[in-house]
């Protein structure tokens, strides 16, 4: 390496003090974050690495990258020393060459410097097992993340940086875009810079997420030398046409003239198309308590239902014991996936199909409504700890339409999926009262059968009016810290009830109930059968005799909304095996669940979710 | 000024209008593939509490901040014109140029709202009332924050972040506040009768005290004031303005704290109470008075002299409920509060409950709460639980054969007992069981109290249980300070010597019958477990066993499954699904068919259950990947 190269390599390695500062402000984060906020006997291995927190450090690292990239390049160049830089008797690469040689050695030894910080972090740890987690091929895996993604950013930031602030906004956007759209796209989720930190186990041992590592891995590589050549031969070109643009109105106006017009097609001939092609005709109905909108073509339905909609509402009100003075907006043009109905403030949208049953439009009326004074009771706060009180508010949805419309075949069959349910799931209150533990292992929708059924147990074990006064509870209970449990605790003491009391109300009706149940749902047995095709092999086992349907749904994770979830269905008799062949897998890893429909046009009894990777 | 503002930032307002259009039809499109959308004017708080506010932070920033920056003020400020005006133009100018922004996509979304729900006169008067406030809220903040100049940066992100703690650690409600309740997404979309007076009135307040610190800002000392916030801070200045925050904000903090959920009180009128033991007992059931009251006699000696001995807060109280639910043997503890005490759920009604193994629990469950979670911490933890079981016992060791020293011997001779032993003390519970392991500590105590008499026993415990945690790194020195050891030094015992005379104890044992016959039957049993891929496609997990000898009849074995996660933390037994295994003389052998999916991680166990051990003991332990 020649003297010159050396002697800019220090010179540059010198700018890059904030970079280092910033991994200074990362170690003090974790001091106070270990020795402030918590213990440092907490600070295990898993905890400050990779293994629990890689999406978050090798982002952090990623913006740690572009940021030496800008510190290097661009100011240097809007103060003229690159200029200066491009007079000496030095070949331009090695200009750049230096740059980031320099941004390499300090973003590489800060990342070993944070490493092994984390790893002197961990020597506070006091516990076994915890100790057990550490080895030095994680603690390189560690390393191995985060340096490396510095260095990606890096990369972007030679060709970002060349851009100035548009180079930003289009990292941002890069960034932001996979990240909203990878919940919905499964497959995009990998384009997600983040991902890079994301640790796959082959087995239990730990490795790199080896598909984006690929992909961000050759982008950044590229990035770094276009960026370089941009920089060594089309700085001054690109500047002088920046400036020039900038000062040119006409061109100005043009652009933005040409950008208006496509984003004004984009926003308003997109949304209208549906409209378009929809020749439907909207009527509005308004009662005491309803304002219903709806097409043309469902008005006898829509008549038949203003008939009973404002006493079924007002016998709503009174089994809650609860007052509601807003009209209630109800649109019943929605065309939903997934779902009969939502509510909010005042406000539902119910699926248009629900409106060909008119019992079933009642009771998804009645259920919806429900929400609506439960949300206006509880001043929102309900939905503000919805992790514990879903089941709740869904049950009680449930209950109330039951209890007032009866629809008796459809409540035994709900009533059988809760018990076969607690029995089979082996589930403790504590797994109602936390959605999101309860979906990412179970049915989601399964709340509704045994939240139904708790309520009831509600009712029974203090009294008729304790689940209208239980919203009154919990809306005061939900202003005071706690978890779940002592949510609950403190809701029903509040109302004068204990929540031991409750359960085991429950627990005998579900030990009376169960009999029975288990002699109509089915157990569903399975297993995968190819993972290319992805075929599984299916076997039913108990149950009434007749043919039922049997469903197979996967998901990437539990996180993944239902839109993206994938459905095969068969249909089989006790003791028949069936195959259900969905063609292609939908991730590497997923999850997959097993399911029966017990009793037609009733909700399906699933398995637990079954995780499955290659 | 108006004509130059245009022409200087036309452009700007231009761009920002058509980028706003842009995500704003972005976050939009997300919002209805997310599904679950309740209207579609859902989009709108979504639009104006992220992109508007940046939207005005940016114009701050050109129209303000550039400005000084700059110099252009000094140039403006030799025309002539009326003082202040300049700052009243650029106010009303950024106010017009959001309002139109923020009005355009409120009226896009309620054309496209008003195809499934009515939008009548008064919604509308509703929603525009939200939103210009909400708007000129934001743009009097970008305003006032613009004025801080170079400041501006340090003072947002320090009000975020105060506003941030403020919500999530203290009672203060921000969502419920002014402008944040204004744009509600639960209720700005259906809100139709009733105006936000409040939040009007909040919002309105707030609005005009940043309007004016703003102006203020602007026209103190002729506009000299800003100029010289506009200058680049000294690192003196940095210090002082993050000093002020951090004091005001930790002040705040500790001020108004949120309020915690009350002690649990039981509210049924069946409930047995015991005031001087500080015990009470939900029973539920006329039927279950009677096991109540039994329980209640086993606990209240031992309570009483339980807060004497340990030194643990006298306020403490035990609250048992009833929870059918469980198993005899099993038991559920509610909310733990440390001021407060503990509730627990047991099952008392059931056949098989065992007041001792109640006992066990509830006082483990006392322990951690008496010290914060302190005694919990790894190597305090065979303290812990061997004390809790000590305290549940009946009586002392039964002369010719007690379970618990067989259960001890056990454990003993599969982890061993040396002073590392008992600090690694969360692997070794893992690796023999939770009772074998409880027993093993138990007979340390008991040894302790056999060989230095009960008021050094006491004064152990006091040491080790009767100082809270701190939850920070005063944990760490005080572990440091006081190690396990030093409680027994401080009575003149040597904890080495203690260790290694218990183990000699326990050796004591060892050649005694009906031990030594035992511990041979219990160490010739041998397990293996392996996952395999079956014949018919899916995969299982395959248990098997032999011993020497014909297995006991009565021995009974279960096989533990279990899917985890990659990184390994202690196993909760209760966690684990269990199934009974059949032994077919010498050998047993169960398998479980196609319960886990390819890849999931399993930990697999088997436990087995000799009459005469009294509690399951495991074997076998291991993690696997099902193929």
């Amino acid at each position: 390496m020649n003297k010159a190269l050396v002697q800019l390599i220090r010179k540059d390695a010198r700018a890059m003090i904030p970079v280092g500062l910033v991994f200074m402000t990362i170690a003090l984060v974790w001091i106070v974050q270990y020795f402030v906020l918590a213990a440092p006997m907490d600070a295990s291995w898993a905890a400050v690495s990779v293994l629990s927190s890689g999406s978050f450090l090798s982002l952090v690292h990623v913006l740690i990258g572009l940021m030496a990239a800008y510190l290097l390049l661009p100011r240097e160049f809007d103060d003229g020393t690159l200029q200066f830089l491009w007079g000496l008797p030095v070949d331009r690469w090695q200009i750049v060459m230096a740059k980031i040689i320099a941004a390499v050695s300090v973003v590489v030894v800060g990342s070993l410097a944070l490493a092994l910080f984390a790893y002197g972090l961990t020597g506070f740890a006091r516990n076994s097992i915890g100790s057990e987690v550490f080895s030095w091929s994680t603690w390189w895996l560690h390393f191995t993340i985060t340096a490396g993604s510095s260095l990606v950013g890096l990369g972007y930031g030679v060709l970002a940086c060349f851009f100035r602030r548009f180079g930003v906004v289009v990292f941002a956007l890069a960034v932001f875009v996979p990240y909203v759209f990878g919940g919905l796209l499964p497959s995009l989720g990998q384009y997600e810079i983040a991902s890079l930190g994301l640790v796959r186990y082959e087995g239990f041992e730990p490795t790199l997420n080896h598909a984006a590592w690929r992909l961000h891995g050759s982008l950044a590589f590229a990035s770094a030398i276009v960026g370089g050549l941009l920089w060594m031969k089309r700085a001054e070109r690109y500047q002088a046409w920046y400036e020039r643009v900038a000062q040119s109105s006409g061109t100005r106006v043009a652009g933005f003239a040409t950008g208006l017009v496509l984003a004004i097609a984009v926003l308003a001939v997109v949304p209208m198309l549906p409209l378009v092609s929809s020749n439907a005709t909207i009527n509005d109905l308004t009662t005491r308590y309803f304002a219903m909108r709806y097409f043309d073509q469902d008005h006898p339905a829509v008549v038949a239902l203003v008939d009973v909609a404002d006493q079924d509402f007002e016998s709503t009100l009174d089994l809650l014991g609860a007052a509601h003075d807003s009209l209630i907006v109800a649109d019943l043009t929605d065309a939903a996936e997934g779902h009969l109905g939502i509510a909010g403030w005042n406000k539902i949208r119910m699926d248009r199909s629900s409106l060909r049953d008119p019992m079933l439009a009642r009771h998804v009326l009645v259920h919806e409504a429900t929400h609506v004074v439960a949300t206006a009771t509880a001043d929102r706060r309900m939905s503000e700890r919805s992790i514990a009180t879903t089941f709740f508010n869904e049950g009680l949805a449930e209950w109330v339409s039951y209890e007032l419309l009866g629809i008796p075949e459809t409540r035994e069959a709900l009533r059988d999926l809760a018990a076969v349910a607690w029995d089979r799931w082996e589930l403790e209150f504590a797994d109602l009262a936390n959605s999101a533990a309860f979906n990412a292992r179970f049915d989601g929708d399964s709340v509704y059968a045994l939240g139904e059924a708790w309520v009831g147990a509600l009712a029974s074990a203090c009294g008729r009016d304790a689940p209208g006064k239980a919203i009154v509870g919990l809306s005061t209970a939900a202003t005071r810290s706690g978890g779940s449990r002592a949510l609950w605790e403190d809701a029903l003491a509040e109302i004068g009830c204990d929540l031991s009391a409750v359960n085991y109300e429950f627990e005998g009706w579900v030990d009376e109930r169960l009999p029975s149940a288990e002699a109509i749902v089915p157990r569903i047995e399975g297993f995968i059968e190819s993972m290319d095709r992805l075929a599984f092999r299916i076997t039913r086992v108990g149950g009434a005799p007749r043919p039922m349907q049997i469903i197979v749904r996967t998901r990437q994770n539990p996180a993944a909304p239902p839109t993206t979830w994938t459905r095969g269905v068969g249909r089989a008799r006790d003791g028949e095996t069936i195959r259900i062949e969905f063609g292609a897998r939908p991730t590497r890893d997923f999850q997959y669940q097993f399911g029966v429909v017990f009793a037609d046009g009733e909700r399906p009894f699933y398995e637990r979710w079954r995780n499955a990777s290659p | 000024m108006v004509t130059k503002e245009l022409r200087q930032h036309g452009f700007v307002f231009v761009g920002l209008a058509l980028a706003a259009f842009a995500v704003y039809y972005v976050q939009s499109q997300v919002l209805n593939l997310t599904g679950g959308v309740l209207s579609d004017l859902d989009s709108v708080p979504l639009f104006t509490r992220t992109v508007l506010i940046a939207i005005a932070l940016f114009l701050a920033y050109r129209m303000i901040v550039l400005d000084y920056f700059q110099r252009t003020r000094q140039f403006v400020e030799a025309l002539p014109q009326t003082f202040g005006a300049f700052e009243a133009v650029k106010f009303v100018l950024g106010f017009v140029v959001l309002l139109v922004i923020a009005f355009a996509v409120w009226l896009f979304a309620v054309i496209d709202a008003s195809q499934s729900e009515p939008i009548g006169a008064r919604f509308v008067a509703i929603m525009l009332t939200r939103l210009v406030l909400f708007t000129l809220f934001v743009w009097s903040v970008a305003f006032a924050f613009g004025m801080l100049g170079r400041w501006r940066v340090a003072f947002l992100l320090g009000t975020v972040v105060l506003v941030r703690l403020l919500d999530s650690m203290t009672g203060f409600e921000m969502h419920r506040f002014g402008p944040f309740a204004l744009l509600d997404p639960s209720t700005f979309p259906f809100e139709r009768s009733h105006f936000p007076w409040v939040a009007v009135f909040e919002t309105f307040v707030c609005t005009v005290i940043s309007g004016a610190l703003g102006f203020g800002i602007a026209l103190a000392r002729e506009g000299s004031f800003m100029e010289t916030l506009s200058r680049p801070m000294l690192r003196r200045e940095r210090m002082a303005v993050f000093v002020v925050l951090g004091v005001v904000g930790g002040a705040w903090l500790l001020s108004n704290p949120r309020p915690d959920a009350p002690p649990v009180r039981f509210q049924s009128d069946k409930v047995l109470k015991n005031a001087a033991a500080n015990v009470e007992i939900l029973y539920l059931d006329d039927r279950l008075i009677d096991r109540a009251n039994a329980l209640m006699r086993y606990l209240d000696p031992r309570m009483r002299s339980f807060i004497e001995t340990t030194g643990i807060d006298g306020n403490l109280s035990a609250r048992v409920s009833l929870a059918a639910n469980l198993e005899g043997d099993e038991f559920q503890t509610g909310p733990i509060d440390y001021d407060d005490g503990v509730v627990i759920g047991a099952n008392f009604m059931a056949r098989d409950f065992a007041h001792r193994e109640m006992g066990e629990y509830l006082f483990h469950q006392l322990l951690l709460a008496g010290t914060s979670e302190r005694a919990i911490q790894e190597e305090r933890h065979w303290a812990l639980d061997g004390f809790a079981q000590f305290w549940a016992l009946d009586d002392g060791l039964a002369p010719t054969y007690d379970p618990l020293v067989l259960q001890a011997l056990v454990a003993r001779d599969r982890v061993g007992l040396t002073r590392d032993s008992l600090r690694r003390w969360d692997v070794v519970a893992s690796a023999v069981g939770e009772m074998p392991a409880m027993a093993l500590a138990t007979t340390g105590w008991r040894y302790l109290a056999q060989t230095h008499g009960e008021e050094a026993l006491g004064n152990v415990a006091k040491s080790l249980f009767s100082r809270r945690a701190h939850d920070d790194v005063r944990d760490w020195f005080d572990a440091l300070a006081n190690p396990v050891s030093a409680a027994f030094e401080a009575e003149g015992i040597d904890f080495d010597t203690f260790v290694r005379e218990w183990d000699g104890w326990l050796d004591t044992f060892v050649e005694r019958e009906p031990y030594r016959g035992l511990l041979t039957e219990l160490a010739g049993l041998k397990v293996d477990i392996a996952p395999l891929k079956l014949a018919t496609g899916g995969s299982g997990i395959w248990f098997s066993g032999a011993a020497g000898d014909p297995l006991h009849p009565l021995l009974d074995c279960r096989a533990l499954h279990l899917p985890t996660s990659p990184v390994p933390g202690p196993v909760v037994r209760q966690a684990m699904t269990d199934e009974e295994i059949i032994p077919d003389g010498a050998t047993f052998s169960h398998l479980v068919e196609n319960v886990y999916g390819t890849g999931t991680r399993i930990l697999a166990a088997v436990e087995c259950e000799h009459p005469l051990l009294g509690q399951p003991l495991r074997y076998g332990a291991t993690a696997f990947v099902m193929p």
